[in-house]
């Protein structure tokens, strides 16, 4: 039991789902990528591997600066608030 | 440096050693319109939550989790955009001057494929039916093959009527070419 707790108290949850979601859209974004680049014929699959590549750069880039600068302590005071009140024996 | 993807000879998965590529069709650009317009709209909703509900999200503070929150969706938009994009391109029909190949694709582990040979094929027919398609000018294109119940159906293509009229003009200058039988190229065997 103590290794759960030692566990949970070290580990930023928030960080390991953030990969997990990161690694979950790379596996698919390969997934794309790599049926457009084989299987794609003429132009316009390639093209549009290219434009799915580039747009997919830079929402990651703007996704991982999202996630740097986000300040959960109002959504966790936030979540207490509706927790107590909801506790509260009706009247 | 943009060669690569600028220039091509159409090639495929399984062509022949001097196969020549005729037609490559695949569904009017009409469907992908409607599918990425679809898409739009989407794309609008939390646009449309942060108009509804921006003085709540100032006041307690959650513009920063809005903001990672809205890149998730529009990241997860992207994928979907592209997914459907990439479905609408790995739908084609190939015609050669040897045969008719069907790539469909219904999924990432789910492609079928086919082909006729187009000494197979007896009759051809197009279809443009509703007030769009003749608009837009598409339609379906029926080929009837001499094997029983064999047919082949290219969907909403653009200009039915053109791709029929080579489709037919192909088959008998193949039926010409191989009238004893004989392969004049000396294609190697091949398959998709």
């Amino acid at each position: 039991m103590t290794i759960f707790t030692t566990l949970y108290n070290h580990i930023n949850f928030s960080i390991v789902l953030f990969l997990f979601f990161l690694c979950l859209y790379s596996i698919g974004s390969f997934m794309v990528l790599y049926h457009l680049i084989r299987f794609g014929i003429g132009v316009p699959p390639k093209i549009v591997a290219l434009a799915y590549f580039i747009g997919s750069v830079l929402l990651l880039f703007m996704l991982v600066s999202a996630y740097a600068f986000v300040d959960v302590s109002d959504a966790k005071q936030l979540l207490q608030q509706w927790y107590s009140t909801s506790q509260q024996p009706f009247r | 440096m943009l060669d690569i993807i600028t220039r091509t000879k159409n090639t495929f998965t399984g062509q022949r050693p001097g196969e020549r590529v005729i037609l490559v069709l695949r569904r009017h650009w009409y469907i992908l319109a409607s599918t990425i317009i679809a898409h739009s709209l989407l794309l609008l909703l939390p646009a449309l939550v942060y108009i509804f509900a921006r003085s709540y999200i100032a006041r307690t503070g959650l513009t920063s989790l809005y903001a990672l929150v809205v890149m998730i969706y529009v990241l997860i938009w992207w994928y979907s955009l592209a997914y459907a994009v990439t479905m609408y391109l790995l739908n084609v029909w190939v015609v050669t001057d040897h045969r008719i190949v069907t790539s469909e694709q219904h999924g990432f582990f789910n492609h079928i494929a086919a082909e006729l040979s187009l000494g197979k094929v007896q009759n051809t027919s197009a279809a443009v039916t509703g007030v769009i398609a003749t608009m837009f000018n598409f339609g379906d294109v029926e080929i009837e093959t001499a094997s029983e119940g064999g047919r082949f159906i290219f969907q909403k293509i653009p200009a039915a009527y053109s791709v029929k009229d080579i489709i037919m003009r192909s088959a008998s200058e193949y039926t010409q070419q191989h009238q004893n039988n004989q392969e004049p190229h000396g294609l190697g065997s091949g398959g998709i």
